[in-house]
């Protein structure tokens, strides 16, 4: 790829061949996740995308992601977000014989998601999506990418399993190529819906199904006070998207950003060198931040932190998560921990909502959640004489599913609890605390890995007492 | 998974926030495994011995030999023999929410012919077992995780010393 050190985390999910590919996109500003997710991968040459996107761009990735503007000659995927953008999308990928993804924004409450892959045109196939309304992109400086209203939460979930389909259709036949979607959408399975009458729902059927058309009450917009403990992969990107409503942070981390950070956190090449708690609050406008660059394990001091929060995101993705949980659930301070498997592949969520319900503790090692997958080539390096590899490979867009649930269910516990949307009440009520979710499937012999079935999968667990 | 260094540091360890937990582990080893040994310098750990069933015969037999030679020993109950096993049970600083490390004594693996560390074997960084995969461990009492786990992965590399594939000995549960 182009830069080893930049990519040297996502190589080997994807390899270097999406730095070759060529793709168009049509329907800005809803389509900016998906670039965003897209050039994270390695994807470098764009046709159609506006001047103000490209700078941002360049200002997150730098030289290491050589970004060019191609004129729509050689073109490998055209992605449409918006149906009125279909037919030219449509003429232009009949006309390069190239793929097509088309995404239809739900109309409705917002919680309804809907995803038709369609047919195949020759060779190619064409992927029709619809998924929840995008909105309008707004946020500050060279890191505007993470930053979407908060409004559209169900779009913000969507949007990285969207680019995780557009970017299996430039992997078709490479080594990198995602078997399990190949297996869904050769079985025909091509129409894809992303929630429906509950959020986690996802299928993958041969025809678009009837929209949901139940209404759903959607949470209102409140200023949030946030706690983020642990600013990479997951905690970074999720506090990004709560920025538009965040009115005070409280960020922690004791590590400074490296190079190898910038294709999954959110952080822009500018930053490397700095601590990443003050690089982060210098990209959150508009709210009092704090920044602490020392670890925090002390359970006293994160109860004092804790009293001016509303809700807490851990994401150490060390056993410090246990110290500063059981500080939260002292203070009464709704939090999540966050943290994502090997490679990504799949994350947990454990939701606690203050002093009710199960403690964290009382939830990760208590549940068992099916079979495991194959280890990775990293876990599989822990085999040897030098151990477990420190970082493991992955790409935005796994990590960043997984950041953007974490910041939907974060925004969700903020709230009084008669102010959350059903879902979240439900979920909290049957003690289904513990979300796993799957970017992909593995099945293995004894099913399907964490009982994930359908790529983009999500299962709320509850302790069984 | 062991991580090198972990920059976030230690917390509080388990046993003095929950000392009943830790009482209640030692209650039940003395009634599993009443021969074990805690160490609380060590973490704490507990370390014993493990009597494993052998089949004697070639060419687990010139195993035994360089057992023996090396101090380790062997007992014979009512004409079943028995390879006493030394294992180090470390917890960790979260128990119960994280597995232990259960480690083989290296010495013991190098006298019996196993390697230290191989994914065929289940066994990484000096003679730790891999027990568990990402997410799998379940909280339980110390002496039901090796009434569970270890004694089954001390029973398939004894196979895998007695000539048995690896792929075999661990039915197929073999990562390469």
């Amino acid at each position: 790829m182009h830069n080893n050190h930049h990519f040297a985390r996502v190589t080997p999910i994807v390899g270097t061949s999406l730095g070759h590919t060529r793709v168009a996109v049509i329907g800005f500003p809803a389509a900016d996740p998906i670039v965003y997710y897209l050039a994270a991968c390695g994807v470098a040459h764009w046709a159609g995308l506006p001047v103000t996107l490209t700078e941002q761009l360049r200002a997150h990735h730098g030289t290491a992601l050589p970004l060019t503007v191609c004129d729509g000659d050689a073109i490998d995927l055209v992605i449409a977000v918006g149906q009125p953008h279909w037919h030219a999308a449509i003429t232009l990928a009949r006309l390069r014989r190239c793929a097509l993804l088309l995404v239809e924004p739900s109309p409705g409450s917002g919680q309804a998601c809907r995803v038709w892959v369609g047919g195949f045109v020759e060779t190619r196939n064409f992927v029709f999506l619809r998924t929840p309304m995008p909105a309008a992109r707004t946020g500050e400086g060279g890191s505007a990418c993470w930053s979407v209203e908060p409004e559209p939460w169900p779009w913000c979930t969507s949007a990285p399993l969207v680019a995780g389909l557009a970017r299996a259709l430039l992997l078709r036949g490479t080594a990198f190529a995602r078997a399990d979607l190949e297996a869904l959408w050769q079985a025909g399975r091509v129409a894809v819906t992303i929630g429906g009458a509950h959020p986690f729902d996802i299928t993958f059927a041969p025809a678009w199904n009837d929209p949901h058309t139940t209404p759903a009450f959607i949470s209102p917009v409140r200023p949030v006070r946030l706690l983020a403990a642990g600013l990479g992969s997951l905690g970074s990107v999720a506090t990004m998207l709560l920025a538009p409503q965040i009115s005070r942070a409280v960020l922690i981390d004791p590590g400074h950003v490296s190079s190898a950070n910038i294709v999954r956190q959110a952080y822009g090449v500018a930053k490397v060198g700095q601590p990443k708690a003050t690089a982060l609050a210098a990209q959150i406008s508009g709210a009092a931040t704090l920044a602490l660059t020392d670890a925090l394990t002390d359970e006293q001091t994160v109860m004092a932190l804790a009293r001016t929060v509303d809700v807490a995101l851990v994401a150490t993705g060390s056993d410090a998560d246990f110290a500063i949980a059981r500080g939260l659930r002292a203070a009464g301070v709704p939090h999540i921990v966050a943290r994502c498997y090997p490679r990504a592949r799949y994350y947990e969520l454990v939701l606690v909502d203050g002093h009710t319900g199960p403690a964290f503790a009382e939830v990760r090692g208590h549940i068992r959640y099916g079979p495991t997958p194959t280890p990775t080539p990293e876990q599989l390096a822990a085999y040897s004489p030098h151990g477990a590899l420190e970082a493991e490979p992955a790409t935005l867009i796994e990590s960043g599913w997984a950041a953007a649930w974490l910041a939907r269910c974060a925004a969700q516990l903020a709230l009084p609890a008669g102010l959350r949307e059903r879902w979240m009440t439900e979920l909290l009520a049957h003690g289904q605390t513990c979300l796993v979710g799957g970017v992909a499937v593995e099945i293995t012999a004894d099913g399907p890995a964490y009982g994930v079935a359908l790529p983009g999968q999500i299962h709320g667990w509850a302790v069984t007492r | 998974m062991l991580r090198p260094y972990d920059i976030w540091g230690d917390t509080m360890t388990w046993h003095t926030r929950n000392p009943a937990l830790l009482a209640r582990d030692i209650d039940a080893m003395a009634h599993h495994f009443p021969h074990w040994r805690l160490d609380v310098q060590a973490g704490p750990a507990w370390m014993g011995a493990l009597p494993s069933p052998v089949r004697p015969g070639p060419p687990l037999d010139a195993r035994r030999n360089a057992l023996r030679a090396a101090g380790f020993a062997e007992v014979n109950a009512a004409g079943t023999i028995y390879v006493l096993v030394p294992l180090l049970v470390r917890y960790p600083a979260e128990w119960p929410n994280s597995e232990p490390a259960v480690q083989y004594a290296p010495r013991w693996l190098d006298a019996i012919g196993l390697p230290r560390y191989s994914s065929a074997h289940h066994l990484v960084q000096d003679g730790r077992a891999c027990l568990y995969g990402y997410g799998e461990w379940y909280a339980q009492p110390i002496h039901a995780m090796i009434q569970q786990r270890v004694i089954n992965h001390t029973l398939s590399l004894l196979k895998i010393a007695a000539g048995t594939s690896p792929h075999e000995a661990f039915i197929g549960r073999v990562a390469h």
